[in-house]
């Protein structure tokens, strides 16, 4: 029986051409939209879930109080705890640190060939923890004298194609610090997979820091994973530590700790700004819920036209009934039909994924670890998901047909009824279709204004045509470097300072008593930098005076600010305020001190964006200081001779830190890259609404189609009778244009609803406006509009004579 | 010795069309014995369509009684109603209705399928029945390619190939002409010597001749 309805679905299939070419176009489509999305959700939600140990290795997290119920969580602890857990906590297996570095390597120390790679900086006890895989060497046994480097197998493949590499030494340069580190290659690794937060290409290991735990609480912080003791209840274990590190430190401490769990890193690090390979959760759920969406669109389509068609196909129900079938196994016979379409469909849309999947990583921007078909068993749960849509899809045309009376669909006779129930289906069905394609337009054309109004907002300061140094050591070199490159014809100034822009707020953070709000603290950020600073980053003066070149006491030498509050020597040292930190802190007269902040107001500019624009400003004071030890430094271009400047600074560099690494980058790359995560965000939308109305366009397409073919002799007679070509296309389209506008009206609320949301995780954003819903819904009709009309043009144009003789 | 197939007992169908009701079969009293070859004669529009579909149940009367081989069809659920249609009734239409999808071959044995005939045995009968019309050669056509005569010998052999004891015929020959009609009536009366009963509506003397018995309709009442 089965093997007998899968041949007639498949006569069937190929007998209506068009029904069949729309059909499956619209589900290979949208289960190929399916697959994708959902297996880059699955290789998402797969991250770090690999390690045999998963379930026992936590990252160390710090939480610090700082008071006011404001707490900061950083994934960075003391590296003390280091020892600490593991001499006093049996529960505790191996504790090691890791850190996520970018290097820069040269094979030859006179070489002049730079490899950058991105290598995990860490210790022995590393192997404990992941189950990287040894293809050569014996690099779990560290050798002393120098850090030992472990190359992944793609790495060695690109570095030393044909060459045995252990016990070769390659150099590091560094990009602060001033001489070459050699490394000494003692192993190669199976590839560490792409689905880790701690994704790299090899594995610098040290000999390991030895710090302990200090008592009163400083000493240097670091990233301690932590591997228990199969079975351990973190939870409690986190309790123990606290209450064991409060003792330790003598009862007081803004300090607390929490694990967590490996597999939680890349979707929960939203607090962390310090690393990069780290996911988003609601944009994943963003993602999928588009992908349905779409396969919904397109299985909506594929109800509305097998019940389209199925009406022609009463007859042959009221024969298979007359000569022995019961309603059940007409069911089966339309069901298997259905499933047909979405076995066909699948079996399309498949291989096309895998084709595809480099597409996928090219705009995900990295390798797909998981997918739907990495496993047989996320497969069959594919198929097992397909299958129940299509048991859905198929349900209703089944049981609508199947419930004529016989002889009435002998007779063609169908009760009023019975059609009009369908057709109040299927016109819902088409509502809720276009409602969706209104819906993703609008978001698009949110999400793209948002964007746009993110890159042309004025930032405050001058983005275009600023250069930033990463922050290096100076080597007392720093204000003759400044110089040099301050001689470059190209470069109007130059600044040495502790912050760069998209990096934070400021370098340094002060917790004051907030004048608004007496009893509450108030955080306070300072960028410290030399008098160049605001002239370099481009800011507007709107009182008072910048800081001068020839006041030696606007930018002293020394540190500026005494953040240890045991040394408390008074310095009021000059600076400068943004207006948003005067309004927060009410500073109206200039060089009156501010004690709580030991510093002296001297100007006051227009407030700029520190960070990206999710944030609203913070409170910034701008210090001076010169020939800081440590810093990064910021260069002003002249338009138009960016590449004669950057090859300037490469030249200057090199002869001053011959090695040294420099690292650069045009600010304006820095800001837009803050936006990374909504740019792809927008081109999704973008591909993904496209798709949903070439969808939603195709199934009105396929209805008219059909309706117009059930009714040919219908506009024959209206055309013998004299009715015109205009007539018989307004007749055709008023339905479908009602259908729009329901559309319309129950889409732009919940659009508009839905963008506001989004938008709202920005502190600067636009407004949804009026025009872009409607821009929206007018797109969606004219597409309906064209759609129905061309087709039903082509039937009022054919022949009358022709079509009344075909009956 | 007399074997009843069916009897009807004042067996009526009224519909309501708008606000009144129609009468389509007025008492109808009616017994069939196995082996007999009914025709039923009367104008268009006398009710014999009416009364055969009441009969194959696909339609059924509003009121009076009728018995089906001891079983009173009248009261029965629709699932029992339609067992016993499957088994014991098979239908000839006018205008064929054969599906146009299928070949002959596959319209011959659908039924079968339906009933969950065993792959091997629906094979051995379709081929005998392919065999006894002497259309082996046309099994793989389809409809289509078919004239009308040879279309109603596939709808004849589809309507036994269930081994039905009853064979309801809807003016069978309404399409065909004289020679296909009586090649069509040659095969009824030779089913019926083999044993089936047979109800055939006609407007044709000639092949009411060919039945045991005449019964005349006129607007819904024999007479
Ligand atoms: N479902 C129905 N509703 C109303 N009238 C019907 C229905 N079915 C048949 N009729 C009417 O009943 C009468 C008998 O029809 P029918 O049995 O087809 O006659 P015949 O087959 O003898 O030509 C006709 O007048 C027909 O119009
Ligand atoms: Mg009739």
């Amino acid at each position: 029986m089965i093997k007998n309805n899968i041949k007639l679905a498949w006569r069937s299939i190929r007998k209506n051409r068009l029904f069949s070419m729309i059909s499956l176009t619209g589900l290979t489509l949208g289960l190929l939209a399916c697959i994708s999305v959902v297996s880059v959700v699955l290789d998402d939600f797969s991250y770090d879930s690999q390690w045999s140990r998963k379930d026992d290795i936590h990252r160390l997290l710090t939480n610090v109080d700082m008071g006011n119920d404001v707490s900061n969580k950083m994934s960075a602890s003391w590296a003390g705890l280091r020892p600490a857990l593991m001499d006093n906590f049996p529960e505790v297996e191996a504790v090691t640190n890791i850190y996520t570095v970018d290097r820069h390597i040269k094979k030859n120390i006179e070489d002049t060939d730079v490899i950058d790679l991105k290598a995990l900086e860490t210790d022995s006890l590393i192997w404990d923890l992941f189950d990287f895989k040894v293809i050569s060497g014996n690099p779990k046994q560290f050798i002393h004298g120098k850090s030992n480097l472990v190359l992944t197998k793609t790495l060695k493949d690109k570095l030393f194609p044909d060459e045995d590499v252990i016990g070769k030494i390659v150099f590091s340069i560094p990009s602060f610090g001033s001489e070459p580190t050699p490394f000494l290659i003692t192993g190669i690794i199976e590839n560490i997979p792409s689905n880790t937060h701690l994704r790299a290409e090899a594995l610098i290991i040290e000999k390991g820091r030895l710090e302990a735990l200090y008592k009163e609480q400083y000493g240097s912080f670091t990233r301690n994973y932590v591997l228990f003791k199969t079975g351990t209840d973190v939870n409690k274990f986190s309790e123990k530590l606290n209450t064991w590190y409060t003792d330790f430190v003598g009862g007081e401490t803004k300090y607390s700790y929490e694990f967590q769990p490996i597999s939680d890193t890349y979707l929960n690090s939203e607090f962390d700004n310090e690393i990069d390979i780290k996911g988003n959760r609601s944009t994943d759920y963003i993602l999928l819920g588009v992908a349905i969406l779409v396969l919904f669109i397109a299985c909506v389509n594929f109800v509305n036209l097998s019940v389209a068609r199925s009406l022609t196909r009463i007859k042959e129900v009221g024969v298979r009934k007359v000569i022995g079938a019961d309603r059940k196994q007409i069911i089966t016979q339309f069901l298997v039909e259905s499933l047909m379409y979405f076995v066909i469909a699948s079996l399309i849309a498949l291989p096309t994924f895998y084709l595809i999947i480099p597409f996928i990583e090219q705009f995900i921007g990295h390798a797909l670890q998981v997918s739907l078909l990495s496993s047989l068993e996320y497969l069959s749960l594919g198929f097992v998901a397909v299958f129940i849509v299509a048991v859905i899809t198929g349900t209703y045309p089944a049981f609508l047909i199947s419930g004529f009376k016989p002889m009435n669909s002998l007779k063609g006779l169908i009760n009023k009824n019975e059609i009009y129930g369908q057709q109040f289906i299927q016109k819902g069905l088409v509502v809720v279709q276009f409602s969706i394609a209104i819906i993703v337009l609008v978001s698009v054309f949110i999400v793209k204004s948002q964007l746009d109004f993110i890159n042309n907002k004025d930032l405050g300061y001058d983005e275009e045509n600023l250069l930033a140094i990463n922050p290096t050591s100076w080597d007392g070199k720093g204000e003759s470097f400044h110089k040099e490159i301050t001689n470059i014809p190209g470069v109007t100034s130059a600044s040495l300072a502790n912050w760069r822009p998209t990096f934070g707020s400021g370098g340094m953070l002060k917790s004051i008593d907030n004048p608004n709000n007496l009893g509450s603290k108030m955080q306070v950020w300072f960028i410290a930098g030399d008098v160049h600073l605001p002239k370099t980053l481009g800011v507007k003066l709107i009182s008072g005076r910048l800081f001068d070149e020839k006041l030696i006491t606007d930018a002293p030498q020394s540190k500026p600010i005494a953040f240890n509050n045991e040394e408390k020597k008074v310095n009021t040292q000059p600076s400068i305020l943004t207006e948003f930190t005067a309004n927060a802190l009410q500073v109206t007269k200039m060089n009156t001190t501010i004690p709580e902040l030991e510093t002296n107001p001297i100007g006051i500019v227009k407030s700029f964006h520190t960070q990206s624009l999710r944030y609203d400003f913070k409170p910034v004071v701008i210090v001076g200081e010169s020939n800081p030890d440590y810093s990064s430094m910021l260069i002003r271009v002249k338009e138009g001779t960016s590449s004669e400047v950057t090859a300037k600074i490469n030249k200057i560099w090199k002869q001053m830190f011959p090695n040294k690494y420099l690292a650069m980058n045009w600010v304006d790359d820095l800001v837009e890259k803050q936006y990374l995560e909504e740019d792809r965000l927008q081109s999704f939308f973008s591909f993904f609404s496209m798709l949903s109305l070439l969808l939603s366009a195709i199934g009105v397409f396929g209805l008219v189609a059909q309706s117009t073919e059930q009714r040919i002799k219908e506009i024959g007679v209206r055309k013998v009778l004299g009715a015109s070509v205009k007539s018989i296309v307004v007749l055709f389209s008023k339905d479908y244009v009602k259908l729009v506008a329901i559309a319309i009206v129950i889409a732009l609320p919940i659009a508009w609803f839905a963008t506001s949301k989004w938008l709202q995780d920005f502190a600067y954003r636009i407004s949804v406006e009026w025009v872009v819903l409607l821009l929206a819904a007018s797109i969606v009709l004219v597409i309906a509009l064209t759609t129905v009309v061309v087709q039903s043009i082509r039937a009022a144009i054919r022949n009358p004579i022709k079509s009344l003789r075909t009956e | 010795m007399k074997n009843t197939l069916l009897s009807l007992n004042e067996a009526t169908r009224t519909v309501n069309s708008g606000s009144n009701k129609v009468t389509l079969l007025d008492n109808i009293n009616l017994n069939v014995e196995v082996g007999e070859f009914i025709s039923l004669m009367g104008p268009s529009g006398s009710g014999k369509s009416t009364l055969l579909n009441c009969i194959g149940m696909l339609d059924h009367f509003t009121d009076g009684g009728y018995t089906f081989l001891g079983e009173p069809v009248h009261s029965m659920k629709e699932k029992n109603r339609s067992k016993l249609y499957k088994e014991y009734i098979g239908f000839v239409f006018q205008a064929y209705h054969l599906i146009d999808e299928l070949t002959v071959y596959e319209n011959i044995e659908t039924p079968l399928l339906y009933k969950s005939v065993k792959s091997s045995e629906r094979k051995a009968m379709v081929a005998d029945m392919l065999d006894r019309f002497n259309i082996v050669g046309k099994k793989d056509l389809f409809p289509i390619q078919l004239s009308g005569g040879q279309q109603q010998l596939v709808g004849i052999a589809r309507a036994l190939i269930g081994k039905p004891k009853l064979i309801l015929a809807d003016e069978p020959t309404g399409n065909l002409n004289s020679k296909q009609s009586e090649e069509i009536m040659e095969l009824f009366a030779q089913l019926n010597k083999e044993g089936v009963t047979i109800i055939q509506a006609t407007h044709s003397e000639s092949n009411a001749a060919y039945g045991s018995r005449i019964i005349n309709l006129l607007d819904g009442k024999i007479v």
